[in-house]
């Protein structure tokens, strides 16, 4: 979607127009979905924060300012806070056998045969992520699985470039720890 | 690189690839519209009934302090209020009538009715 075409439709969304909100979510409801599938690592978890997110966005949307940024950059930042309420409202449970099974399979099948399922991948993150607090799982998620700029980070999570770093840097220290316990690697 | 290194990098480059994508986008989308939609429903009518509210105790206070009070002093006025407060009515009678019928007002009912 360019950016005319955005702008006109949070422009009618702003005026109470749920035909257009409905053109927003089509575009930014995958964005959403892949955020909240990759730090909550359960399919009805993120379902749930999806919802809130667009609700939270529709409640909010006159509030928003181009000026101050991207839409998806607010839209993100949205669904960011969601998901870290409810990590530390709902913390994820123990991993289990299962989840460990899935990420040995996953190690050991050569490349053309990681074509693995949403549920499976759920699994592996969920593994990777036991150790990291929600704020690291925040930032990893975004810096390194996202892809996303550290500025953009910095818009999305409040935090200083410093504390992106430093969280990144814990986070990544932690996983290959997890990675070390599960027997990979030294 | 080393080993660790190796498998953290393949890893991530996998999760970079993976796109988690919703079963039913359409049904999510009506599902989020449909909460919207409630969620405005609930406000309108949230404020609709704070309005209702408010006008009503404004009425109230209005009419309690627009009530003229009992007028005193002058003879002619007090005896108007005093005959208007003993004075029965005619609805009064004939609630009489038909309910809560004591023998007393049997007996008072066959005496007005005979003697006067």
């Amino acid at each position: 979607m360019d950016t005319g075409n955005l702008d006109r439709y949070i422009t009618r969304c702003k005026e109470g127009s749920t035909e257009d909100f409905r053109e927003l979510l089509h575009v930014f409801q995958p964005l959403v979905y892949s955020l909240a599938m990759k730090m909550l690592g359960n399919e009805q978890e993120a379902e749930e924060a999806l919802q809130d997110t667009f609700v939270r966005v529709w409640q909010h949307i006159g509030r928003y300012d181009a000026g101050k940024g991207k839409f998806s950059t607010w839209v993100y930042a949205i669904a960011s806070r969601i998901c870290l309420d409810r990590l530390k409202q709902h913390p994820p449970q123990a991993v289990s056998t299962d989840d460990e099974s899935v990420f040995r399979q996953y190690a050991s099948a050569s490349d053309p045969e990681r074509q693995l399922m949403d549920k499976d991948w759920s699994s592996i993150v969920r593994l990777l992520a036991t150790r990291l607090s929600p704020k690291q799982r925040l930032v990893f998620t975004l810096c390194l699985i996202e892809g996303l700029p550290t500025d953009e980070v910095r818009a999305i999570t409040g935090m200083t470039a410093e504390q992106v770093k430093s969280n990144l840097y814990v986070a990544r220290q932690q996983i290959v720890e997890q990675l070390k316990r599960l027997g990979y690697g030294r | 690189m080393d080993d660790n290194q190796q498998i953290f990098e393949d890893l991530i480059s996998d999760l970079r690839r993976w796109n988690p994508s919703l079963r039913e986008p359409e049904a999510m989308s009506d599902r989020i519209i449909y909460r919207i939609q409630k969620q405005r429903h609930v406000q309108r009518t949230g404020l609709v009934l704070r309005i209702v509210g408010t006008a009503a105790v404004l009425m109230l206070l209005v009419g309690v302090a627009g009530t003229p009070k009992l007028l005193s002093g002058e003879p002619d006025v007090e005896r108007y209020q005093r005959q208007l407060l003993t004075q029965r009515s005619e609805k009064y009678y004939l609630q009489t009538k038909f309910f809560e019928r004591t023998i007393y007002d049997e007996l008072k009912q066959y005496d007005n009715e005979n003697n006067h």
